[in-house]
């Protein structure tokens, strides 16, 4: 079980469990209808997990984030608006250099106030891959087996302990914690094969419902900044003379042509509807060896070198699965 | 001490170029080595090493000659790769979120963790005397951080090794993952803010 060691983290629980308040009669009719406590009780757990996908979309909220791994404990300030179409949001880091990060849609400007610049980053999927939604919970049901565990209050909140164990090491296990009464997400703990967590985001300060869209601005006007473009060009990995194969499950979300470190990448993102992993082919620029990157809470990374290519795995699974994904990468013939 | 300030002197007068205005460059760096400047001037002294190449050169020599004349261990940090290792080991300290689970430790790690904290030290002066020609990237930005910086600054000007680094893959495998039961930038959270430094590319 998790033992909550670092001071820092058990001020940051007492100072959730204190701040933390709900407009719980707003949620739940935006939620689609107040259900009743038996209703919620009889839910099954993946219906839990499309509940939790809903609400992340369709709810308005603004709070605290709080996101720990090792002793690394980062707050943001989230803003999260729908507007029946799209959502917006914004996230505002707390720690470091000021930054703000707005998005609309799969749209993202990352603000960098220093430098008065805004780097604009958009999401566009490829159209040689069309239909590549997110994995559905029917077909995530395929890898992981997801359980309801208990009920605890956190932050106030009436919560629903889920877990998600996945069926063989080469992924992560999650713990999660579901507001009953607006489905929120308010705690989640990524695990690894001892049941250790790798990592945990946590709300502080929640709250749902009746947000005002001026908390979306950004906090300083941007005339004048400069606006950099992160250009990604849709790209088909087979034309390029790449096969890639993915563990079971992952499907391809984009396979794009984009800068990386003043050059140019090919990145092909795969996710299997809970954890993700990108797989980038450059040009090499040096001799080096084939080596794993190091572990960062739950992101592993492995560097393979392939004739006058470097192969680089980066995503939230196990170090040997980052490790297979980049030795699977195949040249074929053009 | 006597000893150890020959060795700066001996690094100072073999400094590539030894014309006047070099050698008193070289004198004020081994100066500075020993922390015998005055804050003025050995802010503009740091200002200089971020401009000026041969000025950078120097401050690396004198630090390789002072440190192999010390030990031949020590010296060896300055050999390719080893910073880089020991900065992954380092960033690879404990993930669980409960060290006291963690199984305990080798005798040899422990041993390198003090060492490891001064080489984090030595890569963010070989930082300072980046070159100019990097003052357009963005990179730049984290490289001028002032010296009272933080440990998570301190960090990021390690990514001035040119060797992969999982910290810039991270950066852009985060713009295109999709977090499937959080706020869609959630993965934003899990970089730091130094991280937004490459995002020029």
């Amino acid at each position: 079980m998790l033992r909550l060691a670092s001071p820092t983290w058990r001020w940051l629980c007492s100072a959730i469990l204190l701040s933390a308040f709900l407009s719980s009669t707003q949620a739940q009719e935006r939620a689609g209808g107040a259900a009743s406590a038996d209703a919620i009780d009889a839910r099954r757990p993946e219906q839990w997990l499309q509940i939790i996908q809903q609400a992340a979309r369709r709810l308005d909220y603004a709070g605290t984030m709080v996101y720990q791994q090792g002793t690394d404990v980062r707050m943001s300030r989230v803003v999260h608006v729908f507007d029946g179409k799209v959502s917006h949001e914004r996230l505002q880091p707390m720690e470091g250099r000021p930054r703000e990060f707005i998005r609309r849609a799969d749209e993202v400007k990352c603000l960098i106030p220093e430098a008065r610049r805004v780097v604009v980053e958009r999401k566009s999927r490829a159209e040689s891959f069309p239909g590549f939604a997110a994995a559905g919970t029917a077909e995530l049901l395929q890898h992981y087996s997801v359980r309801i565990v208990g009920r605890e209050r956190v932050g106030g909140l009436d919560c629903q302990v889920l877990e998600i164990q996945p069926h063989e090491g080469d992924r992560y296990g999650y713990r999660l914690w579901v507001d009953r009464a607006s489905g929120l997400l308010i705690r989640s703990q990524t695990l690894n094969e001892r049941g250790e967590a790798l990592e945990q985001m946590a709300f502080a300060d929640l709250r749902i419902g009746g947000i005002d869209r001026d908390q979306l601005k950004p906090s300083w006007s941007t005339d004048g900044w400069k606006v950099d473009e992160v250009t990604h060009r849709p790209i088909d990995l087979r034309e390029q003379g790449w096969r890639l194969l993915a563990p079971s499950g992952f499907r391809p979300l984009y396979a794009v042509r984009r800068p990386l470190a003043g050059g140019q990448a090919l990145q092909a993102v795969y996710s299997d509807g809970l954890a993700s992993l990108s797989v980038f082919i450059e040009p090499a620029t040096a001799a080096g060896s084939s080596e794993a990157l190091p572990q960062r809470g739950p992101i592993n990374g492995y560097v393979r070198r392939m004739d006058d290519s470097i192969v680089t795995v980066v995503g939230e699974v196990p170090a040997d699965t980052a490790r297979t994904v980049a030795q699977a990468v195949e040249r074929i013939g053009r | 001490m006597n000893s150890e300030r020959s060795d700066h002197d001996h690094g100072g007068t073999a400094a590539p170029r030894s014309g006047g205005e070099e050698e008193g460059c070289g004198q004020r760096l081994s100066c500075l080595l020993d922390g015998e400047l005055e804050p003025g001037e050995c802010r503009s002294l740091i200002e200089r090493l971020r401009s000026d190449e041969e000025a950078c050169r120097t401050w690396v020599l004198l630090n390789c000659v002072g440190d192999a004349m010390r030990s031949a261990e020590v010296a060896s940090w300055h050999s390719n790769g080893f910073v880089a290792r020991v900065s992954a080991a380092l960033a690879g300290e404990p993930t669980a979120l409960a060290p006291s689970a963690l199984p305990p430790r080798s005798a040899g790690r422990r041993w390198l963790l003090p060492g490891a904290g001064a080489v984090a030290a030595a890569v963010v002066l070989v930082a300072v005397g980046l070159p100019s020609r990097q003052a357009t990237s963005p990179e730049a930005v984290a490289v001028s951080a002032p010296p009272a910086a933080t440990l998570a600054s301190v960090r990021a000007p390690v990514q001035i090794d040119r060797s992969p680094k999982l910290e810039r893959y991270l950066a852009a495998h985060r713009e295109l993952s999709e977090p499937a039961l959080m706020p869609n930038s959630t993965p934003y959270v899990r970089t730091s803010g130094a991280v937004l430094q490459q995002e020029g590319r």
